[in-house]
């Protein structure tokens, strides 16, 4: 016990950005897909990712998700049930989703079962038949889910944004639920056969193998090939407006604000980083401290930095009491002007700049964190040296490069505004 | 990377029944500046390091999550807190607002969002149970005052009632002499002795049907099960795999891929440390009917108590358990978590313990479980019914 012990006196902090950036050892199968190994030798949890090249911008019908789903939903002469069956016997589990880009499976499990798990779920995947009777099924549970997203207005004004941001584009297109009856299985069938056999683009692995199940993992997807596919230039002309979504007897009123920005490559990004930090991507940021913090309009309000392979954008997105609304868009775009026009304190910046260094830090915790690190910037063309720029520029900038980078990419005016409610 | 993760044995249960969702308004309180320190979370930021709670009925769990070296900065401030809140008005006010737009984010302004404020209180008619983490009502959030939250704080935050647990690559006397520079002197209390009401046996069969303007009809069947200590516990989480995780339940097997009465059905636990629930629930195909479900359920659900699972069935079970189990090992706040809650049920060892529980469970055992749980004086059914189906 310690006597006198000054208790508003903070302890000394010291913070290093010397952060083990695990590089993945690098295989390919024998048709060349690569293969990302990440050790993980302080537990016998396994991951296998595929990822393909087959994200929804790849079709004009909800295609590409109800593929996704229906993966391992039966060959010529296996039900769902009976594949199912055998992946639990050895205690697997398996996940697909899709994103705009890429449709991932994940596959979980141990290290004693994957020369089992992988043989029964490559199997099950390469003869993939899509059963007509899961199709019909698995049309009505996707249009029914849909159905009840549409009646958030959360998923109401994402919607609105996604649609009037990216209009034109591939990315702009958003599915209502009538579009679902219009798919076939014959649809289905070319779809996978066209973006999974041939669209197998890498497969993360995080385990320990030994080197005679490597070499059987990687023998397993000799069928599945990668054939590169080249993006049309995709030209962004969002609309600017003010887009008001509609909605009765809702209680609160969904808000998106957004712009087209750029990507990883730009070379402000990691200094857009710092900004978007401040203004609305932590808990202390500017637009917590303010719209929730100090005046109790909302449970939550962020902004981020999101990205797809043609480009990036910027989103603000919050759902405010009803009679908070038009308040919360003027302290909004009061936020965005103080990032303009003013310094940030130097209190605040050195703040930010360690709440980050930490993020990083958090960002790298175990073998499936820095797998994912690795994935997210090698899927980009890029590697550990981006998060390496990244903590270097955090640490150098000053108040006066982050009030110049606010006031080039957040203009207020340019801004699409979509509310729902 | 080091945690600090300070689990208090308080929860919703512990509330009064006229001033419900208090602990979790409490929990929100907690960020608002403590008596030496004026804001919580800005030097936790600064030292690098991040922080959040959650609330259930049965705790409130508060981490932080720093680089090792600057673990002295979340002992600063948890220990601070425990001392003694700043008890602002400020904060208050402010924080009620918060509270009650999460109250509308997620319990009004979201289709099946009020399940919960339904359900509860059919399932248990005395128990605290009997309302949500949020409370039962806004008014309750409104009504809050700053004696309810010095009174709240007197009774539940001290030493006594709370288990510390920190993670990361220290010495053990180097994580001592620091525990017992910030804590040593914070008031050591008593733990207060916890009288809830105690749920009768149900005997009766609890229906209710709601109409609410939501895409699809859904359906919910609550069955009362064992507290998280019993044995009981370990039977009824296994069991519902069994019946209706994941696409190898049976009930999505029979139900939906059979009969395509459902879009969705799933059989998961409340893990409560009091009798808890078992659920079952799910959404109706357009066009199909309560009634059909209701008797394809049972029909199902009595497989359970008349036939013994197969040996492929348990043996599927025990070693998917064994994969999550592994992965629920994954991440330093993971583990962290998890011991502070075994503590919680007795002894932090549990944690090596469940998994010879689990390999125990027989086929025969998990019969004898079904039979006492699917029955319908053990059940409260809910029915949300689609107005535009």
């Amino acid at each position: 016990m310690t006597d006198n012990l000054n208790r508003s006196q903070a302890p000394s902090v010291s913070l290093s950005n010397d952060i083990n950036y695990i590089e993945p050892e690098r295989y390919l199968t024998p048709a060349g897909v690569p293969v990302y190994l990440m050790r993980n030798e302080t537990s016998e949890a396994v991951k296998l990712e595929l990822i393909f090249d087959a994200g929804s911008i790849y079709d004009e019908k909800p295609v590409a998700g109800l593929t996704t789903g229906m993966l391992l939903a039966g060959t010529a002469d296996k039900t769902m049930a009976e594949i199912n069956d055998m992946i639990d016997d050895h205690g697997g589990y398996f996940n697909a989703s899709i994103s705009a880009d890429y449709a991932y499976l994940n596959i979980f499990g141990l290290n004693e079962s994957m020369d089992q798990l992988v043989p029964i779920i490559e199997e099950a995947l390469y003869h993939a038949n899509f059963p007509e009777t899961e199709l019909i099924q698995l049309k009505a549970e996707r249009k029914q889910h849909l159905m009840v997203s549409l009646e958030k207005v959360s998923t109401l004004a994402q919607r609105g944004l996604q649609e009037h941001l990216f209009k034109g584009t591939p990315y702009g297109r958003i599915n209502q639920p009538a579009d679902f009856d219009g798919v076939t299985r014959t649809d289905i069938q070319a779809f996978f056969e066209t973006y999974f056999k041939k669209g197998l683009r890498k497969i993360n692995w995080v385990g320990n193998p030994s080197a005679a199940q490597l070499d059987r993992i990687l023998q397993c997807f000799t069928r599945w090939t990668k054939e590169v596919k080249s993006l049309p230039p995709i030209n962004y002309t969002p609309s600017i407006e003010r887009i008001e979504v509609k909605k009765a007897d809702v209680v609160q009123t969904g808000i998106r604000m957004g712009k087209i920005l750029f990507d990883r490559s730009h070379p402000d990004y990691h200094k857009m980083t710092v900004v978007n930090t401040i203004l609305g991507e932590y808990f202390g940021s500017r637009l917590m401290s303010n719209i929730r913090e100090d005046k109790g309009y909302t449970y939550g309000i962020g902004s981020y930095l999101g990205e797809n392979q043609s480009n990036g954008y910027f989103v603000i997105a919050t759902e405010v009491g009803n009679e908070f609304l038009a308040d919360t868009l003027v302290q909004i775009n009061a936020e965005i002007e103080r990032m303009r026009t003013e310094l940030v304190p130097q209190d605040e910046l050195s703040l930010v700049k360690n709440y980050l260094s930490g993020q990083f830090l958090r960002s790298a915790d175990g073998p499936f964190a820095m797998m994912d690190l690795f994935s997210m910037a090698e899927i980009r063309g890029l590697d550990y040296a981006f998060y390496q720029n990244a903590l270097r520029t955090i640490e150098g900038i000053t108040s006066a490069e982050i009030m110049e980078t606010a006031s080039i990419h957040l203009n207020s005016e340019e801004m699409l505004i979509v509310t729902a409610g | 990377m080091a945690v600090v993760n300070t689990l208090y044995d308080v929860g919703a249960r512990d509330e009064d029944p006229n001033h419900t969702g208090f602990a979790h308004l409490f929990e929100h309180l907690m960020f608002g500046g403590s008596i030496n320190i004026p804001d919580f979370d800005g030097p936790l930021q600064r030292a690098g390091g991040e922080s959040n709670a959650f609330t259930s009925n049965d705790i409130t769990n508060y981490y932080d999550v720093l680089p090792s070296q600057n673990i002295e900065t979340a002992l600063w401030l948890e220990s601070d807190r425990m001392l003694s809140l700043a008890f602002s008005d400020k904060s208050l006010e402010v924080q009620r607002s918060v509270v009650i737009e999460e109250f509308k984010q997620r319990y009004l302004n979201q289709p099946y969002g009020d399940v919960w404020l339904e359900l509860r209180p059919l399932a248990y008619n005395v128990h605290p149970y009997q309302w949500a983490t949020i409370g039962k009502e806004i008014s309750h959030i409104e009504q809050a005052t700053m004696d309810d939250v010095r009174s709240f704080f007197g009774t539940h935050y001290h030493p006594g009632n709370a288990i510390l647990t920190i993670a990361g690559n220290y010495e053990n006397n180097q994580i001592e002499d620091l525990v017992s520079k910030w804590y040593g002197n914070i008031p050591g209390k008593k733990k207060g002795a916890r009288i809830l009401m105690q749920e009768p046996p149900q005997n009766e069969y609890r229906t209710l049907t709601l109409k609410r303007n939501v895409p699809a009809s859904a359906f919910y069947y609550a069955f009362k099960m064992s507290e998280r200590k019993s044995e009981g516990y370990y039977l009824a989480d296994l069991l519902s795999d069994e019946v209706g995780k994941d696409k190898s339940g049976k009930l999505y097997l029979s139900l939906k891929k059979d009969k395509a009465l459902v879009h969705e059905i799933n059989a998961y636990i409340l893990g409560s440390l009091d009798e808890g629930l078992f659920i079952v629930s799910g959404k109706l195909m357009p066009g199909k009917t309560f009634e059909a479900l209701d008797e394809a359920l049972w029909d199902v659900l009595e497989t359970f108590k008349n036939t013994l699972i197969s040996t492929p069935d348990l043996n599927r079970l025990r070693m998917k358990g064994k994969t999550s189990k592994a992965f629920q090992e994954q991440g330093l706040l993971n583990r962290a978590m998890n011991l502070s809650f075994f503590e919680l049920l007795g002894d932090a060892h549990g944690i090596n313990e469940e998994e010879a529980i689990y390999n125990a469970i027989e086929a025969v055992h998990l019969q004898d479980y079904a039979k006492s749980l699917f029955n319908t004086s053990n059940c409260s059914r809910l029915f949300i019914a689609s107005e535009s189906n």
